[in-house]
């Protein structure tokens, strides 16, 4: 199992590269640099523009501009913020607890409401529970999280006079106090993709239950919970892991916009301040890192697979 | 007009609920050749920053939120103006421009204009950084050079450009001698970038970016960028008396939505709103006052000097009276703000009204025949261009698009990031635009900059024109306000003339306070003068 793992670690070093390439590219398509944010439409001379653009180093041909990022970048330099002057790793490891907490609970609310609606679906087949979970599952996939996490701060403002504090406190501090600063944005980026997960946990189900095995454990005068949870959930959840686990990459990056509407001074708000900004260090060195969080979580789900499933064996 | 003069009202009277004396401004003006500024106007003028209700409260902690966000703080170099929002709190400078527009000694205790070209400032004693050195006159040098330093990069220095020489005369007079006579150095030095900063206290370039050291009423505790600025009471500033907050904090919340829930939950005390429909969402709240002030902001159609059509002065004249002013304010605008003519009424008293400005009402006949003139009777088409994201633009592009159309002119509307906007904008190679631009505290400021042809001026519309050049210039070296006053108002003649600039409608601005804040005064930069002797009330 552990060369399959290496080697699928090797698989993400290429996979890194392009990734690279990409960003780095991207955010130079996007017309306008700092200079030009910096200065605005003020009187500046063409010698204080030169100043500017060799003191960022967009001076140099674009490829040696790369390369030099990338030697920084392969010895743990994601390089200096050209807008705070601080280093980026830095300012992405100040900002990780609040966004990692957010995916991990927006995660688990999936889990959970989207596997235990997903049992329901499938037990209750084409019952009104059934139709009901469908119908709320695809008011789920269709709704855009900005209007649901914007609908949801007009309800509790609205209507109970609530609003979760804006000041960030952190779960080691005060976790009562930090659980309903981020109830709401969990809440929200959780729903999102309970929905799939309940689809999936659903027609997985309904596969399973029709097998042969579960008929024979019913046959046997088995209790039907435990044909349900120990007989059926347990080979219909593995497909399930494969979806929960790559939503938590998926979250890392879809956090941008709950992190706006929420007011969460995370991953995602840093990454679109920095394009608003042309601050190119911020934009590719956190894309990098949503980049390698995103690969590792879907190695983790491929070694998880095994631990679920004993009949998996790994190619060593 | 009517909305705005019963807002206006609103306002008006909403203060004076709040106020318990509102004293005159100081009249210090840009002082004359040979004449000295009162001494000790600042401490009299930044009092009147706090027309409110009863004795002021001291301490306490308050949250004021805007959808500006800012990368950084420094105070010579970042360009946006929600830095400069929040660091006229933390700093000052030698001068600052007034609730009234009027340039007043700040750092400076007085100044004298022995002549034309040569002012000398004597300094505040005993002005304290926040971090415990004296201020004096080899910081003020330090500051402005530093900002005048090409290699600085630093915008403001376009302000300071007619600076010949610095000289620090002794620990509390700065001499600054000027290449040519300037109107508006007074303004430009209470400008956005000319902060004064302990002397070298700059190593490395990043020093201010997220931290700061200035001499305002408040200093920084923490900065997060796009996040929250924090600030507390500087114990050492020269007014600590009048500062009643002990905490003050600026959270960036990007979502306005959020901002209206949060207002309404009490979790922020103030916050300034952006989007018409959230003042029609919140303006009747019995929790908090909403209210309208006059802004330096302004909706404009850009016209260009070049290519054709635009080029004949006869169409780009049709152009403005084809355009329905009132309506496009009405619709677009809502009807927060008001009509303006050159400059908004808050640049009093240089603003000439729209009645006194040609070719300001529709006239779709006059149109018609003045495309004929131009040899386009039979239409013409040219393209508008807006910022791809900015529903201001894009509706006012399109309610202008069915004007025009009306008179037989067809635009093409083309929206663009505001990074190609603003590219082509700066190189001088932009097609007409959508625009809204302001925060200038003086017409020279606002003028001389976007018409004064190149390369004295940036002439981002390519309008080269010989008269507006003569009377810029007229207007940048006459130092007498009663003189430049008919300078200017020539100018905006001349420019609703040659109709380059359409101006369409003032923004207002919109802040939004719960009831137990008070002493908030707006300032029509946006800058947030007006918290320095906010309280709370609870």
């Amino acid at each position: 199992m552990w060369r399959y793992v290496g080697r699928r670690a090797l698989a993400i070093v290429p996979a890194l590269l392009g990734l690279s390439v990409l960003i780095f590219l991207m955010v130079r398509i996007i017309p306008g640099t700092v200079v030009e944010q910096l200065l605005g439409d003020t009187l500046a001379s063409k010698e204080t523009i030169e100043a500017l653009r060799a003191y960022f180093g967009l001076d140099k041909p674009i490829y040696v501009q790369y390369f030099e990022w990338l030697g920084r970048v392969v010895t743990g330099d994601l390089g200096t913020s050209w807008r705070t002057g601080k280093p980026v790793l830095q300012m992405i490891s100040d900002l990780l607890p609040l966004t990692g907490e957010l995916a991990i609970l927006s995660v688990l609310v999936s889990m959970i409401v989207g596997v235990s609606l997903g049992i329901i679906s499938a037990i209750k087949q084409d019952s009104w529970i059934d139709n009901v979970a469908r119908v709320a599952a695809l008011f789920g996939l269709s709704m855009p999280v900005f209007w649901q996490g914007t609908m949801l701060i007009l309800i509790f403002s609205l209507y109970f006079n609530w609003m979760p504090s804006i000041m960030w406190v952190p779960l080691w501090q005060n976790p009562v106090e930090n659980l309903k600063i981020l109830a709401l944005p969990a809440i929200c980026l959780g729903t999102a993709s309970a929905a799939s997960v309940m689809r999936m946990t659903r027609s997985c189900m309904l596969d399973v239950m029709r097998q042969e095995y579960v008929r024979t454990a019913r046959a046997k005068g088995l209790r039907e919970q435990t044909v349900i949870v120990v007989h059926a959930l347990r080979n219909a959840i593995i497909p399930v892991i494969t979806v929960i686990g790559v939503q938590l990459g998926y979250q890392f990056g879809g956090v941008v916009v709950v992190e706006e509407v929420f007011t969460l001074n995370g991953i995602g708000r840093l990454v679109l301040s920095g394009i608003y900004q042309r601050d190119y260090p911020v934009v590719q060195g956190t894309i990098l890192f949503i980049g390698v969080i995103f690969m590792i979580s879907n190695l983790l789900v491929d070694v998880l697979y095994g631990f679920f499933d004993p009949r998996i064996r790994y190619g060593d | 007009m009517k909305g705005w003069v019963v807002a206006m009202a609103a306002v008006a009277s909403g203060s004076l609920l709040q106020a318990c004396a509102t004293p005159t401004q100081p009249a210090a003006t840009t002082a004359p050749s040979g004449t000295k500024a009162p001494a000790g106007t600042q401490a009299a003028a930044q009092a009147t920053a706090a027309p409110a209700a009863g004795t002021a409260k001291k301490g306490g902690e308050l949250i004021y939120a805007t959808s500006e966000p800012t990368a950084s703080i420094e105070p010579h170099l970042e360009a946006l103006d929600a830095r400069t929002q929040r660091t006229v709190l933390i700093y000052e400078n030698l001068t600052w421009v007034d609730f009234d527009m009027v340039p007043q000694p700040q750092l400076a205790e007085s100044w004298e204009t022995p002549d034309e070209k040569t002012y000398i400032f004597k300094l505040r004693k005993g002005v304290k950084f926040h971090n415990g050195k004296e201020m004096d006159a080899e910081d003020v040098k330090y500051s402005y050079e530093r900002v005048l330093d090409p290699n600085t990069g630093s915008g403001g220095r376009g302000d300071l450009i007619l600076i010949d020489k610095i000289e620090a005369v002794d620990k509390y007079t700065v001499r600054i001698k000027l290449k040519a006579p300037f109107g508006a150095f007074l303004a430009a030095l209470g400008g956005r970038y000319n902060a004064v900063i302990p002397k070298d206290f700059i190593k490395t370039g990043n020093e201010l970016r997220t931290a700061a050291c200035g001499t305002g009423p408040f200093r920084v505790e923490s900065f997060d960028a796009n996040d929250k600025l924090v600030l507390s009471k500087f114990q050492d500033h020269r007014d600590k008396d009048q500062i009643n907050l002990d905490r003050l904090i600026i959270q960036t919340m990007p979502d306005e939505s959020s901002i209206v829930a949060a207002l309404r939950s009490g979790t922020v005390g103030i916050a300034k709103i952006r989007d018409a429909k959230n003042y029609a969402l919140i303006k009747d709240d019995k929790r908090m006052a909403v209210g309208m002030n006059p802004a330096l902001r302004w909706v404009v159609l850009d016209l260009t000097g070049d290519p054709a059509p635009l080029d004949k002065l006869e169409f780009r004249q049709a152009v403005q009276l084809s355009l329905d002013r009132p309506g496009l304010f009405q619709t677009v605008g809502r009807g927060l703000g008001a009509r303006l003519g050159m400059l908004p009424q808050a640049l009093k008293p240089y603003a000439l009204k729209v009645e006194d400005l040609p070719l300001q009402n529709r006239d779709l006949a006059k149109a018609k025949e003045l495309l004929a003139k131009a040899g386009y009777a039979s239409g013409a088409s040219f393209k508008v261009r807006t910022i791809a994201g900015s529903s201001l633009h894009s509706d006012s592009a399109q309610f202008l698009e069915a004007n025009l159309r009306e008179a037989g002119i067809q635009i093409q509307i083309e929206a663009v990031d505001a990074g190609v906007w603003g590219k082509d904008w700066v190189a001088g190679t932009t097609p007409a635009v959508m625009n809204d631009w302001g925060g200038f505290t003086d017409p020279d400021l606002a003028f001389f900059r976007h018409f004064h042809s190149k390369p004295d001026g940036m002439d981002f519309r390519r309008f080269k024109n010989g008269d507006a050049d003569k009377l810029l210039d007229q207007g940048r070296t006459t130092l007498d306000p009663a003189k430049r006053k008919p300078i200017y108002d020539q100018l905006q003649k001349l420019l609703a003339e040659q109709s380059i600039t359409i101006p369409l409608f003032e923004q207002p601005l919109i802040y939004a306070t719960n009831t137990w804040v008070k002493g908030f005064r707006s300032h029509a930069t946006g800058f947030l003068f007006g918290l320095r002797n906010t309280w709370i009330d609870k």
